[in-house]
Parts: structure tokens; C-alpha cells; sequence
């Protein structure tokens, strides 16, 4: 039952390219949703930096002349001190009678680039200390991309041998007709165009499951983790449509020729 | 002059199949190859066809190197195989129609050959047949036409009339000579010794890894019955 073999390797391999198919348009739509809106509040570094207050006005000069500052909140020391005063009740009999001089300035500093900003920060201003408040979260924007990346050279490797052994399958069924034509002096067209439309037919209906289970893996997470999910760009599909079918007319044509090739004439 | 083997050597591995062969084949000439199975009849005609490359020597193909073969050197060439290679499947319209449909003719243009083609070889009545429902000498005649439809200028016929009977064999011999007589260049391969002769026909026979063209009195009598060559011959008597 060498055709039963056939279908169900076929079809295993086909339901592969709707599974990979479908995680990646999956990771693609989260991270494109991890860029635009969980990451839009917290894509930037925060810095907290207590500086002398002596240097307040230098201070304030540099923070407006860095051009990796997006925004910040300055403290003065007299700010600093009904803070402080206004968080210990019980220690404002201490604090109320020291003047600012006694206490530093403050700045929470919102930046594109932490480390460019901080190696600044310590060649020209005096201060006490800084540390980073937060940090975006790049480890999960790294997993997602290298997720969506994964899941699409799994795609384009599982279509490959997909239409690999779609054409062995082909040449396997029709190599005496194939030689025969050969032998007739028949371009290789007579031939690859109707096998190529029939791969490009069948790869057009498994990229549409492919988004379908997309679109419902989508639909699910939403429930599970509900946050203000973008819905999904419909350019993306036409974008994977495109690609699929683009990607199976590349491949298979270059199996293809390399098939047609080995057929023997005579 | 249509082929120049110059200095031809074969071999496949360690087996030699040509060694030193030299050989000219005229155009518009109607030769028959005889040699023992295994003498490289076969190989022969695939050199002529560029699917085989000689190992050394040269071909000359109309005055240039023949290097490989390209879909319009093959569709000039009639070759006609030793062992049947039909599309299974389809039926004997479609398989004597396929040269014509490869090379692009109307749909009125294709039945109207193929019908003269079934017509010819008496086979109308199993247009619709499957090729592979067909008998040894219908296959052979179906063979045939497919290869002929396209009124080749080169026609290699490899053991042609190897399974017929001797009235079948006439019927294919006799579509041969009219191809030939309308400017073709045929040449037939077989492994039996030739039963029919005339002048214009030249024989050769492959033994030795050589070619060698047989002289006239080498040749056996006229037998063969087909009626445009008794015809011709009665021709040449007058």
C-alpha cells in the first residue's frame, strides 16, 4: 500500500507547513504587540540619579543637553527634604530644622541608551549615586523574535522537503513519460507547469490553515492573558501569502530542474 | 554530409563498444545496420541523438560539433525504440498526437494527421484504446506514427520490426521507404540478417568495435515483398 504511505507522509508534512506555518504568524503577531504596546510604556531605561547639590544647575545643563534623555523628574534638595520628612513622620522633629544644604538633589531619568548616558553622567557631573530604576523587557522581545525567527526557518526547511518529496513523487510516477517528452524534444515547461500550479493550488489552501490556526491561537491567548491585544494586520497574511507562495514556485523549481535533469532519454 | 564520426571510441567502464570508428552518413540515404546483440547498434544511434557523448573523437552534426542534445536538434530525429515507450495510460490518439502537440499545432491540424495515421496503419477502430491495452504489433505501429508524425529529416529505427510478423514488418518497411523517397535519411538497426536489397540502400555491420560498410556482393538477393519496394524495384528494372 505504497499510496497509503505516500498520503499519510504527505499529508504529515503538509499538516507540518500548517503547524509551523501558524506559529509563526502566532509569534509574529505577539511580538509585533510586544513592540507597540506592552513594550511602549517601559521601552526605555529609568535612572535614578542623587547628585551634589551644589552642581544642581550643571546638573540640570546636562541633563538637557544629552540627547539620549527622552524626559525627566527633578527633585530639588528642598523637595528631597519634605519627601523625606513626609515618608518618616517620626523623624520630621530631626529633619525640619536642617537646611537644604543637608540634602542632595534627585533626578528620575528616562533614556534611550542606559550605559551611554551613565558613562557621561560620570565624566561630568558630581553625584552620590545612580542606579537603573528599570530596563525594558528585552529578554522576552529576544525570545519572541528568535521564536518567530525559528518558527520561520522551520517553515521554509519543512515546505522544502514537503515539495522535495512532492517532485520525488512526480518524477517516481511519470519518468517514462518524462523521458519520453525528453526524448520528443519537449521543453521542460510542457511538464513543470502544471505540476508547479498544483503545488502552488495546494500550498495556497494549507497557508490559509495556516493563518486560520493562527487567528484561533490568537483568539485563545486573548482570553488567557487579557491585556489591549492590536489585532492582527491583515498585510501580515497577504505578506505570508505572497512569501508561500513566492517560497514553493523558488523551491520547487529548483528541485524540479535538478529532477528533470537526472531523467535518462533513450 | 548529415553525420562525421571522426576517430570514435566508447566504452562503458571497462567494456569497449567503438574503437576507432570512422563513419559518414549521407543525408538523404537509406542505410541498415546489422551486428550481433551487444555490438553498440543501440549505442550508436544515441550518439546520433547526442544523448551519448563519444569517450574520444568527434561528431560533426551539419558541419559543426555535436556536444549535446538540445530539444531542437531531438525533434528532427524520428527515432523509433526498440522497446516500447508509450505513455500507459493514455490512449493511441493521444500518444501518436503528442510530437504535434509538443510542438505547438492546431487542434484540427493534430486530428487530421492522426486520423491519416491510424488510417495508414489500419488502427482507427482503437483511437480511443489505451496504449496499454494494446498487442505487441500495435504497439509497434503506434511506435511508429508517433515517431513519424512529425515528418522527421532523420529517422533511426533501432530493431523496428524485431516482434512483427513478416506482413506487418512489409506495412512499416514500406512507410519507411516513402519517408525515405521524400527526402529522409533512415537508418535501421537489427540483429537479423537483412531479407531484401536494393541499390540504393546501404548496408553496413558492426563487428570488432568497427564499422564496416558490407560490398554489394556481400549482399543476399532481393526478398523483401513490401509493395512500394516492389515497386521501386520493378522501377529500377525498367
Amino acid at each position: 500500500m505504497s499510496w497509503v504511505h505516500w498520503i499519510v507522509k504527505g499529508a504529515g508534512l503538509q499538516v507540518a507547513v500548517v503547524l509551523i506555518g501558524g506559529f509563526f504568524l502566532f509569534s509574529w503577531w505577539v511580538l509585533g504587540n510586544l513592540d507597540h504596546e506592552v513594550a511602549k510604556e517601559f521601552s526605555e531605561d529609568r535612572i535614578s540619579v542623587i547628585a551634589n547639590p551644589e552642581t544642581e544647575f550643571d546638573f540640570r545643563r546636562f541633563l538637557e543637553s544629552r540627547p539620549e534623555v527622552s524626559r525627566y523628574e527633578f527633585q530639588t534638595a528642598e523637595a528631597n527634604k519634605m519627601t523625606l520628612a513626609g515618608l518618616y513622620p517620626e523623624l520630621s522633629s530631626v529633619l525640619k530644622p536642617l537646611g537644604a544644604e543637608f540634602f542632595p538633589v534627585s533626578a528620575l531619568i528616562q533614556v534611550k541608551d542606559a550605559s551611554t548616558f551613565l558613562q557621561a553622567l560620570q565624566a561630568e557631573v558630581q553625584f552620590y549615586q545612580s542606579y537603573l530604576v528599570h530596563s525594558p523587557p528585552r529578554e522576552i522581545q529576544q525570545f519572541v523574535t528568535g521564536s518567530a525567527i525559528v518558527f520561520l526557518l522551520l517553515w521554509i526547511l519543512i515546505l522544502g522537503l514537503y515539495l522535495f518529496f512532492q517532485v520525488e513523487h512526480l518524477a517516481h510516477r511519470g519518468e517514462r513519460e518524462w523521458s519520453l517528452l525528453k526524448m520528443l524534444g519537449a521543453p521542460s515547461v510542457r511538464i513543470f507547469w502544471p505540476a508547479c500550479f498544483q503545488q502552488m493550488a495546494r500550498m495556497f489552501v494549507t497557508t490559509a490553515f495556516a493563518i486560520l490556526l493562527a487567528y484561533w491561537g490568537a483568539r485563545q491567548f486573548e482570553q488567557v492573558f487579557q491585556w489591549g491585544w492590536r489585532p492582527e494586520a491583515t498585510a501580515i497574511w497577504f505578506q505570508f501569502f505572497m512569501l508561500s507562495l513566492l517560497m514553493t514556485g523558488a523551491l520547487f523549481s529548483s528541485f524540479f530542474l535538478w529532477r528533470y535533469r537526472q531523467v535518462k532519454l533513450g | 554530409m548529415l553525420f562525421q564520426f571522426k576517430n570514435v571510441h566508447k566504452s562503458f567502464g571497462a567494456q569497449k563498444i567503438f574503437r576507432a570508428l570512422n563513419f559518414n552518413l549521407e543525408r538523404g540515404s537509406f542505410s541498415v545496420l546489422t551486428g550481433a546483440s551487444g555490438s553498440g547498434k543501440t549505442t550508436l544511434f544515441k550518439m546520433l541523438c547526442a544523448i551519448e557523448a563519444p569517450s574520444t573523437g568527434e561528431i560533426i552534426f551539419l558541419g559543426k560539433k555535436l556536444v549535446q542534445h538540445t530539444p531542437g536538434h531531438l525533434r528532427n530525429i524520428g527515432f523509433i525504440f526498440q522497446n516500447p515507450r508509450g505513455m500507459l495510460e493514455k490512449n493511441i490518439f493521444d500518444n501518436i498526437a503528442l510530437p504535434l502537440r509538443i510542438d505547438g499545432c492546431g487542434e484540427n491540424l493534430v486530428r487530421t494527421r492522426v486520423f491519416e495515421w491510424l488510417d495508414k496503419l489500419a488502427l482507427r477502430h482503437r483511437a480511443q484504446s489505451l496504449y496499454r491495452e494494446l498487442s505487441g504489433g500495435e504497439i509497434q505501429k503506434v511506435e511508429f506514427a508517433r515517431a513519424l508524425i512529425r515528418k522527421p529529416r532523420l529517422i533511426l529505427a533501432d530493431e523496428p520490426t524485431a516482434h512483427l510478423d513478416p506482413v506487418q514488418s512489409d506495412l512499416l518497411l514500406d512507410i519507411l521507404w516513402e519517408h525515405y523517397k521524400d527526402g529522409a535519411t533512415v537508418f535501421i538497426s537489427t540483429h537479423h540478417a537483412p531479407a531484401f536489397h536494393h541499390p540504393s540502400i546501404l548496408r553496413y555491420h558492426m563487428d570488432d568495435y568497427r564499422l564496416r560498410e558490407l560490398a554489394p556482393e556481400e549482399v543476399s538477393m532481393p526478398q523483401f515483398t513490401g509493395a512500394l519496394f516492389k515497386s521501386a524495384m520493378k522501377e529500377k528494372v525498367t
